[in-house]
């Protein structure tokens, strides 16, 4: 089943174009990851998709229902975000803004399943109970930000950005608050540009750069096409480098803090036994498999990036 | 709508300024009759003063809906900041999130910024009259039919107030942010009422023309001034007065549509912040 479907969708602000004809398409169970650079349209087509802002071009369609009919609003419903930063009312306390949530979303929930959800977040309701969101730091305001997301029952959840502000233990609470929910049959669009984070939950990526969707792979993809890298720690790197590269097996070879490092999936016997007729010393030899963050690096270019 | 409306009640309710302007609407009230008594008192203008009692209860009572006075600059600015709020802190994306029609967030908010002024408004003008009457004499020599006059003015009074809310509403989910939409507000209200002065200087003025071209100078049919020295200042018309006041209704009624709807067109073509 699909859950978002975008076909050329496009947003422009007085003549510059913010998201240029983005075709993506998240299915029932998935945790796609929202990759990209700052300022490459990500939050920007977040804001399309959850009626925030208008496209200029192209369509959606959120559980099948086209964005320009009228039964969007309904569908609406069965979708929670956090875009850009959480929002609620800072003169209130957690509990009360999500009563005001409740209200919002019309979802009945007694105080005390508010309560189960506040601490589900790894908020400490007792120490919270009197406390103003106002006073709260940018990490438990995320937190809220989530419960109050999942005070609808989401079918669909769109995260913007959800890592940000929180502690090491608060990653961990939020991966598993996902992976959970995720679990029970709640699919995820999450913006991040944690990489690492994304590369533990998703499903599927889609890399947007300079408002144009570049790639969209399922990480079973990923992980089939990704390449291996090898790490070469050598005493004397430039003579490593020529040999491998006289042999010919070795040809994508690049140099980084006076490691050489080896793409491809490149015979690691062949290049040991290069290294010891030759009789070159090597400190140390490390392979590792191609992660999200180089396959993103990789797809954009270093120098992009930088 | 419903659930909106119960989500922009509660908003209300939790906020601070609500209490504040509660408190407000029942401080000016004591503090005005009181500053009349002092002044009345210590200036000895007694029954003898020309055209009855310098400060009589009808003086007092007659400015209560006055959109320049005290609580009428507070009850707009507050309703502003209200509906800013929930701008600001983002819990209108919240709602548009949620799959609620931008129509229906405006229409929410414009109706209890409505019954938030109204509601000010009258503790504000009941406690104003109850304590005017306390100390004051009221003259009823100059009136037909006094409960039909005392209705007029409170209705004419009260819409004054929902208009403006339709105004604040339209300021407050158009321009977004807090101080311009105080500030645009006040800046409309004192406009709106220098606009009816002027009217009322000018000679041989066709007044009851002006009804239907300024919402607010209907008021100036329904003071309760009757007897006072102020009330010389009334408009006179020959039309009579269940004419013009069905007039100003319909004048109110006509500008805050037009403001709704214009707020409502703004208001969904807009990307949200």
């Amino acid at each position: 089943m699909n859950v978002l479907v975008t076909k050329n969708l496009s947003k422009a602000y007085k003549g510059h174009l913010a998201v240029k004809d983005v075709s993506m398409h998240i299915e029932k169970g998935d945790i796609y990851g929202f990759v990209g650079e700052n300022g490459a349209g990500k939050t920007t087509l977040i804001r399309l998709i959850t009626g925030l802002a208008a496209p200029t071009g192209g369509s959606y369609s959120l559980f099948d229902v086209p964005n320009d009919s009228g039964k969007i609003y309904a569908v609406r419903r069965r979708t929670g975000a956090i875009v850009e930063t959480a929002t609620m009312s800072r003169s209130m306390t957690a509990m009360e803004n999500l009563k005001l949530q409740c209200s919002i979303t019309g979802i009945r929930k007694t105080e005390d399943e508010l309560i189960a959800l506040i601490e589900r977040v790894g908020l400490d309701y007792a120490a919270i109970q009197k406390k103003k969101v106002g006073r709260f730091s940018l990490g438990m305001r995320q937190r809220l930000g989530i419960a109050m997301v999942m005070v609808s029952d989401a079918d669909f959840v769109i995260l913007d950005e959800p890592m940000n502000g929180l502690d090491p233990q608060g990653f961990i609470e939020v991966r598993e608050t996902i992976l959970k929910l995720n679990r029970d049959g709640v699919t995820f669009l999450i913006s991040s540009h944690i990489l690492s984070e994304l590369e533990k939950i998703c499903t599927k990526i889609g890399v947007i750069s300079h408002g144009e969707l570049l790639e969209e792979i399922r990480m079973e993809d990923l992980h089939k096409t990704a390449r291996r890298r090898i790490v070469i720690d050598a005493e004397n790197a430039e003579a490593v480098e020529q040999a491998l590269r006289m042999d010919g097996a070795f040809t994508e070879i690049g140099k980084e803090e006076g490691k050489l490092t080896v793409y491809g999936d490149a015979d690691l016997n062949r290049m040991m036994r290069i290294l010891v007729e030759q009789n070159l010393a090597v400190r140390s030899i490390n392979t590792f498999e191609e992660t999200i963050e180089d396959h993103y690096i990789r797809l954009l270019g270093r120098g992009r990036i930088a | 709508m419903k659930r909106l409306l119960k989500a922009d009640f509660y908003r209300v309710i939790k906020s601070r300024l609500t209490l504040i302007a509660l408190i407000l609407a029942v401080a000016f009230p004591v503090l005005i009759v009181l500053l009349y008594a002092g002044i009345g008192w210590i200036s000895g203008f007694e029954e003898d003063f020309p055209g009855g009692s310098l400060f009589n209860a009808n003086f007092v009572i007659s400015s209560v809906y006055s959109l320049t006075n005290n609580i009428g600059l507070v009850i707009p600015a507050f309703a502003g900041i209200l509906v800013c709020l929930d701008v600001s802190n983002g819990t209108l994306r919240n709602k548009v999130i949620a799959g609620n029609r931008r129509s229906t967030i405006y229409l929410s908010h414009l109706i209890v910024s409505i019954l938030f002024s109204v509601l000010i408004i009258t503790v504000y003008a009941a406690l104003t009259a109850v304590l005017a009457l306390l100390f004051f004499p009221f003259n009823t020599d100059s009136f037909q039919n006094l409960g039909l006059e005392i209705l007029y003015f409170v209705a004419n009074g009260t819409m004054s107030f929902v208009y403006i809310a339709t105004v604040t509403t339209l300021l407050a989910l158009t321009m977004r942010n807090v101080a311009p939409t105080i500030i645009f507000t006040i800046v409309f209200s004192i406009a709106l009422m220098a606009l009816n002065s002027i009217v009322m200087l000018v000679d041989y003025t066709p007044y009851k023309y002006a009804v239907y071209f300024i919402p607010t100078f209907g008021g100036n049919f329904f003071t309760l001034n009757g007897g006072g020295l102020l009330g010389l200042l009334n408009p006179t018309t020959d039309a009579s007065k269940e004419l013009i006041f069905a007039e100003s209704m319909i004048s109110y009624l006509f500008f805050s549509m037009l403001h709704t709807v214009i707020g409502l067109l703004i208001f969904k073509k807009r990307d949200l912040r």
